[in-house]
């Protein structure tokens, strides 16, 4: 990770709420290879 | 709430450190880290998906897993996927074929230590596309270790580390090779 990892979580910690709400929703990216 | 504002905004406060992924489904995004483990910033993150209950992928780097395994534990306990970004994060443009094999096999084999999957969505480090090793396509910057595109992402020039600073605006593409 990088310096600006800890701007991230703060960054996502206001506006990962407010997309939520828009409805928009996030996921792990699906399956790794088989 | 306007999304693309938000995303701009988002961008502009960590243009290194995160990759987001737009896909067919309209609402559906995912997000992504690379380079960790890492001690400091991890659990942070990790902290912050779980107060929100939103799950992501972590793109790891060999040696960094061996210095902090106990990180990787908990990523893949909380629910999120682990993939390869090679073992020494060194770019793959000067290496040659062996050795990024050995990058991504060597790796590849760490992962499995801790979500018993016997390969993992490959990103390549620096932005590199390891075009000997992994087949990509036009646009895509994610690739799997299958050589199969796994996400398209554009890359944008905002950093000087250019696989830091990633945004994505094209849905996967049905590339395969």
């Amino acid at each position: 990770m990088h310096d600006d990892s800890d701007k991230a979580a703060e960054a996502l910690d206001v506006l990962l709420p407010e997309w939520l709400d828009q409805g928009i929703r996030f996921g792990a990216l699906p399956g790794n290879a088989p | 709430m306007n999304w693309k504002l938000k995303k701009h905004d988002l961008l502009g406060l960590l243009p290194e450190a995160l990759v987001l992924t737009r896909t067919r489904d309209h609402d559906l995004r995912y997000l992504s880290f690379d380079d960790g483990p890492d001690p400091e910033h991890t659990p942070r993150l990790l902290d912050t998906l779980a107060r929100h209950n939103v799950k992501a992928s972590f793109f790891l780097v060999g040696e960094k897993i061996e210095q902090y395994p106990e990180i990787v534990q908990r990523i893949v306990a909380d629910g999120h996927m682990i993939g390869n970004h090679s073992y020494s994060h060194w770019s793959f443009r000067n290496m040659n074929l062996r050795k990024q094999l050995d990058e991504v096999y060597r790796t590849d084999a760490l992962l499995r230590l801790f979500d018993n999957r016997p390969h993992h969505r490959m990103r390549p480090p620096m932005a590199m596309s390891a075009r000997s090793c992994c087949c990509i396509s036009p646009g895509a910057s994610a690739v799997s270790s299958t050589g199969r595109t796994t996400a398209s992402t554009t890359r944008t020039d905002r950093s000087r580390h250019s696989s830091r600073a990633c945004a994505t605006i094209r849905p996967p593409p049905a590339t395969s090779c």
